[in-house]
């Protein structure tokens, strides 16, 4: 008796105060702070916001929502939380780890109530669930990688061997390799990682993985890795590598097992209601949602040439039977080979990496015209690059031909490369900061484009569709086989065109412009004008690759830009430190692209040999630098023309 | 025909100074006229032919070449009146580009310049033909990258490629002070052989009283951005180097009287 009347004392307590906050029209104003719009946060965030309306708070009539997304720029997170601040937000939800812990950097004088979070304790909200910083509170997802390895080592017992690809920069990446690593040594399971530091890199690394003669993949969450995870299934169905994922919302995948993110979402609102009803943080747990989730993906399933056992697909939260939208699949997949003998793993291998030196020779073209031919220290790349991919994959998402989508991407760069002219001809911006504006604005019209930071093309029509409808494909004619060809055929009739093009009197006119300014102007050549042509050419065929690339590898991703301009400078120089010193134009241009081709195959054999991924950048810089040192020290001889234009 | 009527042109340098490169400069230049220009070193020779083929805006008066204001024309367009020959043998040619290619682009000087392969039989044939009438053996060398020559076959071909296509006016900047004796004799005789021929008005800045008096039918003498001094026809006959000299000093007090004297009135206006 006595206790039922003090809990009803609490409740019209608790009412009250809701009342008397409502009374002063003082209604909660939430921040929410998202680090990028991949799937699983997005989840999370929708089962917060039931978690709230159950409850009764209604966006706008009692409670205000102040939403922002640093898309998946981390730096703008410090922002966004200064922002609330100023915004005066009464109480803030973070979504991921680095959302969270940048508010926890930020925010001391009120509630930060986190959600998607594997482990708050290693990012310093706490150092247990009831003691932790007095405004921090949240619900954590507990990502179970090791039950998660030993349901895929069960349903999957062909494959022998498992491993992951782990992202150095991811704070998790330790955590959930160490956690793999354990479960797998107690199960007598070997298990191998990859370390992988860009999405551009997941095909080699699959292919490294499978060298190592791994069968399947577990792979452990990562935001870099699960962006690229088309890319990862691609590689992985070709080489008859069967792929799980620890963390469900990935396209692609057959098998997915982790926690719901929705559920999390929806613990961390009820942790927020609480919040909302005057309990301070400080004396709330961390909430823990273990909910497994598995999701079975049968289609994908198929493309793999698995079968699922019909026990799990039973006890499966969700089942994809078929796939969304069938006319655009890429010509069905035979059951792919499962035990690949060495010479044809080797072959793969390096026929991958030819691909991407196919589809980056575009790429090297358009920095040899700018940098070379105009002699224009163009930074766009790194911006038009990712804009290519972005057009090209939203239109062939929205169901554009793949023809049409990448004449578009062409388009698309070749007016960045164009409005970078206009800023240094017209606006007298100089030359690196007319690129450097662009690419910076760049990455904001590529997320519109978007519409988010990643779009998965998995499955989705290609260049090379077409081509596969005409021949099935086989375990000789595999998906890389057909790309090569389409690649090859594309990449020579570029070629030729751009050769042919440099040597119109217009062309001969736009190298002269590079060559010698004063004398083209002299010629009656308005060199402003050539100078945004050739621009607009140059980032054309940067978007260009970047389309091929999306195709290629199966996403588009905003961050794919980064390190865009020196893979391309790269190669230039290869091209021209390979190429027999009497090469003319036409010359030069075939050894620009054999320089993309070799750039691709040296990091393909970094890879390869175990060079430490984390030192692939580093390695590319003083390969880079060593290339551009040498001809001075070495062979100033071979280059004593170029140099008295030079210091002219 | 060239009128140039009133012009100034003042430049900023940096540090806040300004130097007053010409002080108001009328010129007017007949049909087939060979003009040469001499005068002390700053004293505006260069800016009045960068200010006539438009590098430089003046900042008053006008120009009109073949009867018509080119005043507001940008460079480029006034390259379809104007062939030029800079002092720097590398400035006029591409040194990346073969002979031929950069006989091609000057001959399409003010032209619409299409997707086409300019380079064919027909055009190597008349660029052989034109190379050979320079007489410096010059033919042979057709694909020879153009960084591979010499000073000397630099600026004949760059004299080539200014009058490939007759221009209205020829603008030759001491084109043979950077050459050997030797290759400035030759580039001097190319010079008078091709403007002859063609009978191109021609503006020559030299350093070089002997070519002043040697070369052309007439010779302007410039100091502090004046014409000092205008000698043709019967005036000019028999004038000698050492003449030169003289009224250069003599006429240099006057001109140097004359800016004083404006200093002052625009002090005292001010
Ligand atoms: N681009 C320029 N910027 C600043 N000052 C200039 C520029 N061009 C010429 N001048 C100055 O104008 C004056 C005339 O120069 P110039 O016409 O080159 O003389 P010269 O008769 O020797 O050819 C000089 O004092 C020179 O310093
Ligand atoms: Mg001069």
């Amino acid at each position: 008796m006595r206790r039922s009347s003090r809990t009803l004392l609490g409740a019209a307590a608790l009412a009250l105060a809701g009342c008397s906050r409502a009374d002063h029209g003082k209604r909660p104003v939430i921040g929410v702070a998202q680090v990028s719009s991949l799937a699983p946060l997005d989840e999370a965030r929708e089962g917060f916001y039931k978690a709230l309306a159950d409850s009764g708070f209604v966006r706008d009539v009692n409670v205000t929502f102040i939403e922002r997304n640093a898309q998946g720029d981390v730096p703008t997170l410090s922002l966004i939380m200064r922002d609330f601040v100023q915004q005066g937000v009464t109480q803030v939800a973070t979504f991921s780890s680095i959302a969270t812990q940048t508010a926890i950097k930020s925010i001391s004088d009120r509630p930060v109530i986190f959600g998607a979070v594997a482990n708050p304790y290693l990012i310093g909200a706490g150092t247990s669930a009831t003691s932790h910083r007095p405004n921090v509170t949240g619900a954590e997802i507990p990502l179970p990688v090791d039950s998660t390895l030993a349901v895929a080592v069960a349903t999957f017992p062909q494959a022998r061997v498992w491993g992951t690809l782990f992202d150095p920069a991811d704070p998790f990446a330790e955590f959930y390799l160490d956690m793999a690593k354990r479960k797998a040594e107690r199960m007598g399971v070997r298990f191998v990682s990859i370390a992988c530091t860009s999405a551009q890199d997941i095909p080699a690394s699959v292919q490294a993985l499978h060298a190592q003669g791994v069968g399947g993949i577990m792979q452990i969450p990562s935001i870099m890795i699960g962006g690229g995870m088309p890319a990862l299934v691609k590689q992985a169905r070709e080489l008859g590598v069967v792929v799980v994922a620890s963390n469900t919302g990935y396209p692609g995948p057959p098998l997915a097992i982790g926690a719901s993110f929705y559920d999390n979402g929806y613990a961390q609102g009820l942790v927020m209601i609480r919040v909302l009803h005057g309990e301070s943080p400080a004396k709330i747990p961390f909430q823990k949602s273990a909910k497994p989730k598995i999701v079975v993906d049968l289609g994908a399933a198929r493309d793999f040439g698995v079968t699922i056992p019909r026990e799990l697909v039973a006890q499966a939260s969700e089942v994809i039977s078929e796939k969304k939208d069938t006319s655009h699949v890429n010509g069905a997949a035979t059951p792919a080979p499962t035990a690949a003998s060495d010479a044809s793993s080797a072959w793969r291998f390096w026929l991958s990496a030819l691909v991407l030196g196919l589809a980056f020779s575009a790429l090297a073209w358009g920095v040899y015209i700018a940098s070379r031919v105009l002699r224009f220290p163009d930074i766009t790349p790194d911006g038009s690059f990712p804009l290519g991919a972005a057009v090209a994959a939203t239109l062939i998402y929205s169901g554009a031909d793949p023809l049409i989508a990448t004449v578009v991407a062409f388009f698309a760069g070749m007016g960045a490369g164009y409005v970078t002219g206009v800023l240094h001809t017209r606006l007298r911006v100089t030359e690196l900061l007319s690129g450097i504006l662009v690419m910076t604005a760049l990455y904001s019209v590529n997320l519109h484009v978007m519409g988010r930071s990643n779009i998965s093309l998995l499955d989705r029509a290609t260049l090379v569709t077409r081509m596969h409808t005409a021949v099935p494909r086989t375990a000789a004619w595999s998906g890389d086989m057909a790309f090569g060809v389409v690649f090859l055929l594309l990449t020579v009739a570029i070629g030729m065109l751009i050769a042919w093009f440099l040597r119109t009197d217009f062309g001969t006119a736009m190298r002269a412009a590079g060559d010698n300014p004063a004398m083209i102007t002299a010629q009656g050549v308005d060199r402003r004008g050539m100078v945004e042509l050739a621009l607009a050419l140059s980032n054309g065929l940067v978007a260009l690759s970047g389309a091929l690339i999306a195709q290629y590898q199966g996403f588009a991703d905003v961050t794919m830009g980064v390190g865009t301009l020196v893979a391309g400078m790269a190669a230039v120089i290869l091209g021209e430190t390979l190429k027999p010193r009497r090469a003319r134009l036409g010359g030069t241009i075939i050894m620009v692209a054999i320089g993309a081709i070799v750039f691709r195959a040296l990091i393909a054999l970094a890879l390869r040999i175990g060079l430490n991924p984390i030192d692939l950048k580093l390695a590319t810089a003083a390969f880079v630098l060593l290339t551009l040192a040498l001809p001075n020290f070495n062979f100033g001889f071979r280059r004593s023309a170029a140099m008295v234009g030079a210091t002219r | 025909m060239i009128e140039i009527s009133g012009l100034e042109k003042t430049f900023d340098q940096p540090g806040g100074d300004q130097t007053i490169a010409l002080r108001g400069v009328d010129l007017s230049i007949a049909a087939g006229q060979f003009v040469s220009v001499i005068g002390s070193n700053g004293s505006g020779k260069s800016t009045i032919l960068n200010v006539i083929a438009g590098t430089y805006r003046p900042d008053a008066g006008s120009i009109q070449i073949a009867a018509t204001d080119v005043t507001r024309w940008p460079e480029h367009k006034r390259a379809k009146l104007v062939g030029r020959v800079f002092q720097d043998p590398f400035k006029g040619t591409c040194p990346s580009m073969t002979v031929a290619e950069n006989l091609r682009m000057a001959e399409l000087r003010g032209r619409r310049r299409g997707l086409r392969l300019g380079l064919n039989r027909g055009s190597r044939v008349r660029y052989r033909e034109a190379l050979a009438s320079l007489g410096m053996r010059l033919e042979g060398r057709l694909d020879a990258s153009m960084g591979t020559l010499s000073g000397g076959q630099r600026q004949a071909i760059t004299l080539l490629m200014a009058t490939l296509t007759r221009p209205e006016l020829l603008l030759l900047d001491e084109h043979t002070a950077a050459l050997d004796p030797r290759a400035e004799e030759q580039i001097m005789r190319v010079t008078d052989q091709v403007v002859r021929s063609q009978s191109l008005t021609t503006l020559m800045v030299t350093h070089s009283m002997e070519q002043a008096v040697r070369f052309g039918d007439r010779t302007i003498m410039m100091h502090r951005g004046l014409i000092v001094a205008d000698l043709s026809g019967e005036e000019r006959r028999g004038v000698t180097e050492s003449d030169l000299l003289m009224r250069f000093s003599e006429l240099r007090y006057t001109a140097e009287m004359r800016v004083t004297k404006d200093l002052l009135a625009g002090a005292a206006a001010g």
